[in-house]
């Protein structure tokens, strides 16, 4: 095994895009994810690659876009306020299908919020953030080791749909330190060729052309056919989550990205002190795992969804577990992180409660 | 003064932690405060990051001034902002004052020094690069000299000694701070300064056995902790 090394979330997600070949990266700074551009600042030409400190981040998101038309592996990242900012390009990218992968290290909203870590942007990542029917493959990592590892999986999984992916971590994940692992560095010349990039015709073929509009509204409903078959593509192959202690579990704690750590916690607690407490834990936010929370609502209990949101993936749990069993919701907002210790004393109640309804002759639906 | 770690060490008046960022400064930080206020003396923490917005030492404020240590950051909301202002009690205490241990940003964040370089007074403090050497760019002798000599320009203060803090956060060893001081005691005779002490998780010390280190061994607790793994008082 390669040497353990240890590395801020930021940092760690910005070596692991160059290890994966990235080579262009445009940005504007903004709290808590200025790491990653300072990164790329510093290491980007050290590898041939090219760093831009856009004018904002409305052009860093347009330059990406030129950036992947020409095949190049591009990225940007910034935090909740500047990725609403880049919201039109996201769509153009997704139209004009390239691969793209965008970063965003949320802060607390809405509007310029404050710079503590949140995760309301679950909305903006999932059912689009632009305009159009588009959809982003949305990764939401737990741990720096996972960030790094769903940055190599970004970039392959890009361009073999051509569409942008975006990592949706938060200031915790961008902050944090943790031991991590690096893979080798891809080489880039044994990637695939890339024949739709505007790379130059050399005088052997027709121009590609880099484009998202389509004034005849017959192609552009075939083109709109033709993103939604990837898009169904992606939710039967890319759906990825975990799922701890499910076996005999009762309660179904579910969280993501930095809720998840802390929901773990609280879990392992909740276990030692005899409920039966098991996790879904989604890695992929869009496509969402509903399988497996269907599957669970047959058999649990309850659920205990836990979000520093003021709830926007329970909406997609919900859709998922439908009226099966009842599904409990435990938030903090504005900068602020659940404790693991008001975690547990949730599943205490919930678990208190269903004992009493089940007295009571209420539960059994 | 003189400061007892595994044994006594001395140390000037005004201790100021600098390095590259992530290298643990604020975790030394906060471990070099509680050791100073522990054995009587009159301190304070001045909190100059100003770069990170997360796992701060300031954050620490209210703990610190129960236990009757001085924390220093921009008054109210400003402590939260992701760039701010000096707060005038900085040159207090640089100049005259309690024993200060001094965090400081990364390389961007010890520009913060530099503007206060001329107000510290020879003799009254020195200046620690802490080298954590399982860090990116810091993982060979080289590169901690090169570390060096760029923090020496920014901060416009000369490097007067080495904290070795090779770690792995939670994945610590014994093995692992060796390798680290190995590489620090080199740069360090590349700069011509001493390593000033070694900083060991506190979880290893009862492993420690004399020969590992030369030198005293700061034992560190870890204050940084995720959210998660923070314990709560019932």
């Amino acid at each position: 095994m390669a040497e353990q090394i240890l590395m801020k979330g930021n940092e760690a997600v910005a070596e692991a895009a160059i290890r994966a070949g990235c080579r262009f990266f445009a940005g504007y700074p903004i709290t808590p994810q200025n790491e990653i551009p300072e990164y790329m600042a510093r290491k980007l030409f050290e590898v041939g690659g090219t760093f831009i400190q856009a004018e904002s981040e409305v052009s860093a998101i347009n330059m990406v876009y030129g950036g992947a038309g020409t095949g190049t592996r591009s990225m940007t990242s910034s935090s909740s306020p500047g990725i609403s900012l880049k919201q039109e390009g996201i769509s153009y990218i997704a139209g004009a299908e390239l691969p793209a992968l965008v970063v965003n290290m949320v802060r607390a909203g809405p509007g310029l919020g404050g710079i503590q870590p949140a995760q309301g942007d679950w909305f903006q990542a999932t059912k689009g953030g632009g305009h159009g029917d588009y959809r982003l493959l949305v990764f939401v990592p737990a741990s720096v080791q996972e960030a790094i590892d769903l940055v190599g999986q970004a970039f392959e999984l890009a361009e073999h749909y051509r569409n942008p992916v975006m990592i949706l971590g938060d200031a915790v994940l961008g902050q944090m330190m943790e031991p991590v692992v690096l893979p080798e560095p891809v080489d880039l010349a044994k990637l695939p060729q890339k024949s739709w990039a505007t790379t130059g015709t050399g005088g052997t073929r027709k121009p590609n052309v880099v484009n998202s509009l389509y004034l005849d509204a017959e192609l552009c409903e075939k083109h709109n056919f033709k993103l939604q078959e990837k898009y169904r593509q992606m939710t039967e192959r890319e759906v990825r989550f975990e799922e701890l202690n499910m076996d005999d579990a009762e309660i179904v704690l579910t969280a993501y990205g930095t809720s998840a750590r802390v929901a773990i916690s609280a879990m392992k607690r909740a276990r030692s002190e005899g409920l039966k407490v098991g996790m879904i834990r989604p890695i992929t936010a869009w496509p969402f795992p509903y399988e497996p929370f269907r599957k669970a609502s047959e058999r649990v209990r309850a659920f205990l969804d836990v979000e520093m949101s003021a709830g926007q993936m329970i909406e997609d749990v919900r859709l998922a577990v439908q009226d099966r069993a009842p599904i409990f919701f435990y938030n903090r907002m504005g900068g602020m992180v659940p404790t693991p210790k008001a975690v547990l004393e949730e599943l205490h109640k919930i678990d208190h409660s269903l004992k009493r309804d089940k007295l009571g002759g209420r539960l059994g639906v | 003064m003189r400061v007892a770690f595994d044994r006594e060490i001395e140390f000037a008046r005004v201790i100021v932690l600098f390095g590259a960022f992530g290298s643990g400064k604020s975790e030394i930080a906060l471990n070099l405060a509680h050791r100073l206020r522990a054995q009587g003396h009159d301190t304070a923490l001045v909190d100059a990051d100003y770069y990170k917005p997360l796992f701060r030492s300031g954050g620490f404020k209210n703990p610190l001034e129960k236990r009757g240590i001085r924390v220093i950051l921009p008054p109210g909301e400003l402590a939260h902002a992701d760039v701010t202002a000096l707060p005038p009690e900085i040159y207090g205490v640089i100049e005259t004052g309690p024993n200060v241990v001094f965090d400081v940003g990364g390389e961007t964040g010890a520009r913060v020094l530099g503007a206060l370089a001329g107000r510290f007074r020879p003799g009254s403090y020195e200046t620690l690069l802490v080298v954590n050497t399982r860090r990116p760019d810091a993982r060979t002798a080289d590169a901690l000299v090169d570390a060096a000599e760029r923090m020496k320009a920014i901060s416009r203060l000369p490097v007067a000694g080495l904290a070795a803090n090779t770690n792995l956060g939670p994945a610590s060893t014994i093995e692992v701070a060796r390798e680290g001081y190995q590489l620090a005691a080199e740069a360090a005779r590349r700069l011509g300064v001493p390593v000033k002490f070694v900083a060991l998780d506190e979880g290893l010390m009862d492993r420690l056995s004399p020969d590992d280190f030369p030198l005293p061994v700061l034992p560190v607790r870890r204050y940084l902790l995720p959210p998660w793994e923070v314990e709560e008082e019932d």
